[in-house]
């Protein structure tokens, strides 16, 4: 891998993970605006990295359709679904009455009809973790009871310990775990900034 | 401005993770746990060689530009996806929620093939969509269409993960899941095969690469974590005889 491609990106990474932190540490006027150009210059560049992926897009989509691979017919639809609303977006804008038709009567509700997908598949899970096989499985399956219960009106109506015996749970092994993972996390992301600092994380992939 | 204490913690904890990295090289060695999960990808990837299936990575649906601390440490697993795939001749499919990941992954892969004489027209770097519900159902029609060995799904997601991760196992797809998003866990815990939680999702990477610098790191992070500890342990002590000094 060449020079620039391998070593100019992580003295790139390097000097802004430093920056950052001295400009949260030391609070210097010069860094913290340093700080707030180089966040406008990630905006300015994933803006400019739209075309990449719609490039991306169409040309596997313009690829599957010539090699009439399997549902070839769904990828004309995404192109021309792509095309028309890119179209009434740019030429007539995003207030237009076509492209809010079609915004509000076929975008939210197939966007709704996929959230609601998650309904169907937590059932499914639901069954998969609630199988007591083990210490483990049986300890999920009490606990789970206990919050359905506890979150439930019907819950503290058929058995009102069960309001006190929730609390405890939402306040202590629940929080107490939660801190544990971020902080483990936190700790770790520290662990990545070094590396990153000091040139000992491979960014781009070279495996050697 | 940050609090003295802010300053005091994290000039040690710094301090910890770089001595940790001079002290491993120094040294030439560093012993390190296993974690499952990591065994756990190779062995996924060879598993969908071996039954001529493909293998799936995603970051999940969420923008780098919102959540990079998240996908920064993901690039470490994708690499040694990548390598591993390279090596073991799998058809590799990453997908990305937004242009910028696209360019990670495509950078990342390409490397990895390079080193390992794949051509770029086996590269499958895969776009799909920008927003958390058009990526579900990209995602899903992947794994119904080209049914992936493996499964790997590495950084945060929201109500997706739910989705995404059952209808892989429905087919049968040997999954490794690593999240930070502590709602998401219990779902990747039972459905996944192995899920890299917190910061086993941090070092991954370190662990994949075996290198004495980046493995030392991990020496100082548990350091850090020593300290934390004994701190709550003092802090609760204390604070059974009215002093709060370490709780504030």
């Amino acid at each position: 891998m060449s020079f620039v491609r391998s070593f100019i990106p992580k003295i790139v990474l390097s000097a802004i993970i430093v920056i950052t932190i001295l400009s949260y540490f030391l609070g210097i006027v010069p860094l913290s605006n340093g700080v707030s150009i180089v966040n406008q210059y990630v905006i300015i560049m994933i803006a400019f990295s739209l075309p990449l992926g719609v490039i991306n897009l169409v040309g596997r989509n313009i690829k599957n359709i010539q090699n009439k691979r399997q549902d070839w017919l769904l990828d004309i639809a995404m192109l021309v679904s792509l095309t028309v609303m890119t179209v009434l977006g740019i030429f007539f804008g995003v207030t237009n009455t076509i492209y809010l038709w079609l915004y509000n009567n076929v975008n939210i509700p197939v966007g709704a009809m996929v959230m609601a997908l998650t309904g169907l598949y937590i059932a499914s899970a639901a069954y998969r973790s609630f199988r007591v096989r083990n210490l483990e499985g049986s300890l999920l399956l009490v606990s789970a009871i206990i919050i359905m219960l506890w979150n439930a009106p019907i819950g503290a109506a058929l058995f009102p310990p069960i309001l006190p015996i929730g609390n405890w749970f939402n306040n202590y092994p629940l929080t107490t775990g939660n801190r544990v993972i971020f902080i483990g996390f936190a700790l770790g992301v520290i662990s990545l900034c070094v590396r990153y600092i000091f040139f000992r994380e491979n960014i781009t992939g070279e495996s050697t | 401005m940050p609090t003295l204490w802010e300053y005091i913690f994290g000039a040690l904890f710094f301090s910890f993770c770089i001595i940790g990295m001079y002290r491993a090289e120094k040294r030439g060695e560093q012993k390190m746990k296993t974690i499952p999960a990591c065994n756990g990808i190779p062995e996924g990837i060879q598993r969908s060689v071996e039954m001529g299936r493909p293998v799936l990575f995603e970051f999940g649906s969420i923008a780098l530009n919102l959540y990079s601390q998240y996908i920064g440490p993901a690039l470490g697993i994708l690499n040694e996806v990548a390598k591993e795939s390279a090596r073991l001749g799998a058809h590799l499919i990453t997908i990305s929620f937004d242009p910028p990941s696209t360019a990670i992954m495509e950078e990342i892969v390409k490397n990895n093939y390079i080193l390992y004489g794949r051509t770029m027209e086996e590269m499958d770097n895969r776009y799909v969509a920008g927003t958390d519900r058009g990526f579900t159902v990209a995602t899903l029609a992947i794994l119904e269409r080209e049914k992936p060995g493996a499964h790997f799904l590495m950084g945060t997601t929201s109500y997706d993960a739910v989705i995404v991760c059952q209808a892989a196992a429905d087919i049968g797809a040997f999954q490794v899941a690593g999240a930070i998003q502590t709602f998401q866990l219990p779902v990747m815990s039972v459905i996944c095969d192995y899920v890299l939680i917190g910061e086993e999702f941090a070092v991954a990477g370190s662990v994949f690469s075996n290198k004495l610098g980046q493995l030392g790191t991990i020496v100082g992070h548990d350091w850090a974590k020593a300290v934390l500890v004994g701190l709550l342990i003092l802090g609760a002590i204390l604070a059974q005889f009215g002093l709060k000094i370490v709780m504030s």
